[in-house]
């Protein structure tokens, strides 16, 4: 059994070689054609190819796009916008941590000449000396409270308030070296260091300190000269059992103060 | 807004702070040179500020002065106690000059009172006529707190010759001087030994009273008479509490309640 397709192209070939023979011989008749056949199977040809046409041009049509095909597409637009936001963070934290190491050395250069002339100061000039150290905030904390260790007495009231003008600056910070003093039981410091930061953490208005200074109170309850955690005054005979009274009381105001100021 | 607010809160409280504190230290402190050696040298302290003898017209310095009454001074002082726990240490504090009261806020004299200094002196010599001279001293009783009143400026005019090494002898033997050592001394080891001390600050008392009574004469002035009463007060108070102290064992519980009853208020 043939096909319309192959019916077809009989036909044709059967046309083709009639017209050949026709010509080289030169003689006799052309053959019949028989023409309906012929079209209807060039017709049944075309419509085959057209179908297997439209069939691979159906098959040619675009899939919708997948979240994987999506991210491909995007993929380096975000890789982008992650690397700038990296070198963004990352970048701007080295900087910071830099400016603020640069700053910290800055600063101790200036601080480096208030300190050398505090030194031998009168107590009419010391709180110039004292209140330009609190300007740099918390970098003036450390030496202020070196030089209430260091214990001229001259300088004590100039001291404290550079301590309260650094308070002002950089509140937090201050508070939380104060509170440092007071929980040191070493006896690092000496006990006049140990009664400014007593005092100072109520003035300042130090209102995380005050469990600290509960505490403290707690402890100089308890001691003797023999325990009390801090050292003897520079100069003195030794840690008084005055000494012990006179840093509980400063430190019972403060939290006293502290309380009123909560409620 | 927040962060505006709290650092314009912090630049008003640095304002405050650093107005108020530059505005005390323009009204007191002024002149007082810091004394290092206060911090190295244990025991009580005498304190040996400037006494500005050129104000006397004197032939020589007033360092070469000082230098010679420093020297004789502390021949005197610290030989006067056979016990070294409470001898003087005289301390020389060049170019300190207080101005009066006005020159030991609270804290400032707290810290001196810590450091077991009892006693600062200062001075000046004026030329009163020719050969003769008045000599101003201050002096500064820390432990004494604010009563009675611990500051007093005594005036002298001494009876001696023209020459400055004389006026140096004289300063160096002024029994006025001691007492008041004896008195911010026995005060101070009361606070700082309680009933181990009554012995020495009761025999101090005594002697500083004999020796202040002499000094300001027959008719002292209200602050004079204010610390002799002080003095003599507190003697009796130290006699009351070796009595009643259950710690004390000395000398003093022997005393009679009748003569302690006589010769005390």
């Amino acid at each position: 059994m043939i096909g319309a397709d192959s019916k077809g192209r009989v036909g044709l070939c059967f046309l083709v070689l009639e017209c050949d023979n026709f010509l080289e011989d030169g003689v006799g008749s052309p053959p019949e054609i028989p023409v309906a056949d012929t079209v209807a199977l060039l017709i049944g040809s075309i419509d085959a190819r057209l179908e297997t046409l439209e069939n691979e041009i159906k098959n040619l049509k675009p899939h919708s796009k997948d979240n994987w095909d999506k991210f491909e597409k995007l993929s380096p637009i975000i890789w982008s916008a992650i690397a700038l936001f990296i070198s963004i963070f990352v970048t701007g934290r080295l900087e910071n941590t830099f400016k603020e190491r640069q700053l910290q050395l800055e600063n101790v250069k200036d601080m480096q000449e208030l300190i050398q002339k505090l030194g031998p100061s009168t107590p009419n000039d010391a709180p110039s000396y004292t209140l330009s150290l609190a300007a740099h905030g918390r970098y003036a904390v450390v030496p202020l409270i070196q030089a209430l260790q260091d214990g001229r007495s001259e300088h004590h009231p100039a001291i404290m308030d550079g301590l309260r003008a650094a308070g002002a600056v950089d509140h937090d910070f201050v508070c939380a070296r104060l509170v440092e003093i007071i929980d040191n039981r070493t006896r690092l410091y000496q006990a006049e260091v140990h009664v400014a930061a007593a005092q100072l953490l109520g003035d300042l208005n130090c209102q995380g300190a005050a469990r600290a200074l509960h505490k403290y109170i707690l402890r100089l309850q308890q001691a003797n000269p023999g325990t009390a955690p801090f050292s003897a005054v520079p100069g003195s005979q030794g840690v008084s059992a005055q000494d012990i009274e006179d840093a509980k009381n400063v430190a019972e105001r403060s939290a006293e103060a502290l309380r009123e100021q909560r409620e | 807004m927040r962060r505006t607010l709290t650092s314009r809160s912090n630049i008003w409280g640095l304002s405050v702070i650093v107005c108020s504190a530059l505005l005390r230290c323009a009204a007191s402190a002024q002149g007082l040179q810091p004394c290092d050696e206060v911090n190295s040298v244990p025991g009580y302290k005498i304190l040996l500020d400037e006494i500005k003898f050129n104000a006397g017209n004197l032939a020589r310095s007033d360092q070469e002065l000082m230098d010679l009454l420093k020297f004789q001074l502390r021949n005197r002082l610290e030989t006067l106690d056979s016990d070294p726990g409470i001898r003087y240490h005289l301390i020389r504090c060049p170019g300190r000059m207080p101005d009066g009261q006005a020159s030991f806020p609270a804290l400032i004299t707290e810290g001196l009172v810590k450091r077991d200094v009892v006693l600062e002196i200062w001075g000046e010599v004026f030329a009163d006529s020719p050969g003769r001279r008045k000599v101003f001293i201050n002096y500064a009783l820390f432990p004494l707190g604010s009563t009675p009143n611990s500051f007093f400026l005594r005036q002298y005019d001494p009876k001696i010759g023209a020459s400055p090494d004389e006026l140096v002898g004289w300063l160096a033997k002024l029994n006025e001087l001691g007492a008041y050592a004896l008195v911010a001394r026995a005060v101070r080891m009361l606070s700082y030994n309680g009933s181990r001390s009554f012995d020495q600050a009761n025999t101090d008392l005594s002697t500083a009273l004999v020796s202040l009574q002499s000094a300001f004469g027959v008719i002292p002035t209200a602050s004079e008479r204010e610390l002799l009463r002080y003095i003599s007060n507190r003697r009796c108070e130290v006699m009351r509490d070796a009595h009643t102290d259950p710690a004390y064992n000395g000398p003093l519980r022997l005393i009679p309640e009748t003569v302690l009853k006589g010769g005390c208020p």
